[in-house]
């Protein structure tokens, strides 16, 4: 199927756990950011809950949403509205009839191969909030798992939550392929026989036990995620996303990437509370740049470093 | 010790091989504050706090960081063997008496820019440049100031106490 394609196109999922820390507004940045470079992007709203990523685009209620593909068969590549800026085009989503958790396997699993088949540079999808594992199997389709939360203990620790759901789930997936299903489950329940404390240990333990070839130990460390750290009110702050990462890689054993932050922004939240449609949503020149670093590492799978954010 | 083998150390920091000792150090310094505190992000991770674990991970991190020195000032070593620089690049100078000048030379060698010393230390950016300068009368009260150096030198790993009673001395003659 891959073959009948022009181009395969690089997917990027923008997700995190909690709600109200920026995925959409991240989503919709990341992608007009590509779509000025030139590139074919789709930008699919994927927040079956709460989707709100046409308030960013000015479009109104849509004929065409996500709804049409799950509810009357319709291919995606129907269901792509226009936006304000070349080479960006967009699936809305629907919050009113299709609650996450009534979506079946199949229409799932579907669904994940058709976001592959989409003919683009890249496809972003922006996740809903929440820990469910179709919100989690949506973002570990993805090339690039891209995170975002802000500077608060209960978003970092949705943060934590959600990374950790999404790796095991992940380890499950692929020892399934190694006919080890269930495996980490199991060593994980009898974790104090096997002296295993954290996931770092659980992996390790499945390196150095289970892998014969070293080919599970490969994918494993194919597994890496992005961090944004977004509403910073001062520069101190950016100061958190270092230990973000550091957590996540020591106590949770998975490597990740700090690929920049955005600040606090009063005029976008005026922006986005106006009652009437807004003809073009713009961000200041400060985002614009703050976004611009935060893709460019992402494109290249480069972090910042502590002399980087020199200039705060 | 080959290229490779220093991978590791370099990982334990979180960075990537192609970095500056500056990246280094700075790494290293947030980690160590980071794991010696009981800041709020641990909670989150409950069987995380144990006292342990972290020690190992902050004996890791000394090691790494250790090591990485010894491989940074090998490399600067034998570049500057190659190129025939000046030899007083090679090494950390060493001063008679701690003045801003003094101060600022050795930050140069070391390869730190000051808003490197101003992220970690806390000390605003004017405050560093009026220490380095010497611009007594821009400064704050005298208590701070020696707050100000002790931290400066230890950021750059210098005796303490002797930058600090140097520099102050300096500050009342002139004052």
């Amino acid at each position: 199927m891959k073959n009948a394609k022009s181009k395969v196109a690089e997917i990027w999922a923008i997700g995190g756990g909690k709600g109200g820390t920026g995925k959409t507004f991240l989503s919709s940045q990341l992608a007009t950011y590509l779509a000025l470079k030139k590139k074919q992007v789709i930008l699919v709203d994927s927040d079956f809950g709460g989707a709100n990523l046409r308030y960013f685009f000015n479009i109104k209620k849509s004929e065409k949403s996500i709804k049409n593909f799950f509810v009357n068969k319709e291919p995606l590549e129907n269901l792509l509205s226009h936006t304000n800026t070349k080479n960006l085009k967009i699936i809305t989503g629907d919050s009113d009839s299709i609650s996450i958790n009534t979506i079946k396997y199949s229409q799932k699993m579907k669904f994940l191969r058709h976001i592959k088949m989409l003919n683009a540079d890249y496809i972003l999808i922006d996740l809903g909030g929440g820990l469910n594992f179709n919100t989690i199997d949506v973002f570990l389709l993805a090339d690039k798992m891209i995170t975002i939360t802000v500077p608060e203990i209960t978003a970092i620790d949705n943060l934590f939550q959600f990374v950790k759901n999404a790796y095991f789930r992940k380890l499950n997936f692929l020892l399934k392929n190694y006919k080890l299903k269930d495996a980490a489950k199991n060593i994980w329940k009898d974790r104090e026989i096997y002296g295993i404390e954290n996931i770092v240990d659980l992996t390790d333990y499945i390196k150095s036990n289970l892998d014969f070839d070293g080919s599970i130990s490969k994918k494993i460390s194919e597994f890496s995620i992005f961090i944004v750290l977004n509403k910073l009110r001062n520069p101190n702050e950016i100061n958190q996303g270092f230990s973000i990462k550091s957590l996540c890689i020591k106590y949770l054993g998975i490597p990740s990437i700090y690929a920049g932050y955005i600040g606090f922004d009063e005029n976008f939240r005026k922006n986005l509370s106006l009652s009437d449609y807004i003809p073009k949503f713009n961000v200041s020149t400060r985002i614009q740049k703050e976004i611009l670093e935060i893709a460019e590492n992402i494109i290249n799978k480069e972090q910042i470093t502590i002399s980087t954010i020199k200039n705060v | 010790m080959y290229e490779q083998d220093y991978k590791k150390y370099f990982e334990i920091l979180e960075l990537t091989h192609d970095t500056t000792f500056s990246e280094v150090k700075s790494s290293y310094l947030h980690l160590k504050k980071l794991y010696s505190s009981n800041s709020f992000i641990f909670s989150s991770l409950s069987n995380a706090l144990e006292k342990e674990k972290r020690k190992r991970i902050l004996d890791q991190i000394e090691e790494a960081y250790t090591i990485l020195s010894d491989y940074y000032l090998s490399e600067k070593k034998q570049k500057s063997q190659t190129i025939k620089t000046t030899v007083s690049n090679e090494h950390v100078p060493e001063f008679d008496v701690y003045n801003g000048n003094a101060l600022r030379l050795t930050r140069e060698v070391l390869g730190i820019n000051l808003e490197e010393v101003a992220f970690f230390s806390k000390i605003s950016l004017k405050h560093l440049e009026n220490i380095e300068t010497e611009r007594f009368d821009l400064l704050p009260p005298k208590a701070y100031v020696r707050i100000f150096v002790r931290k400066y030198a230890e950021y750059l790993s210098l005796n303490i106490k002797k930058v600090t009673d140097d520099y102050m001395k300096q500050y009342e003659n002139k004052k």
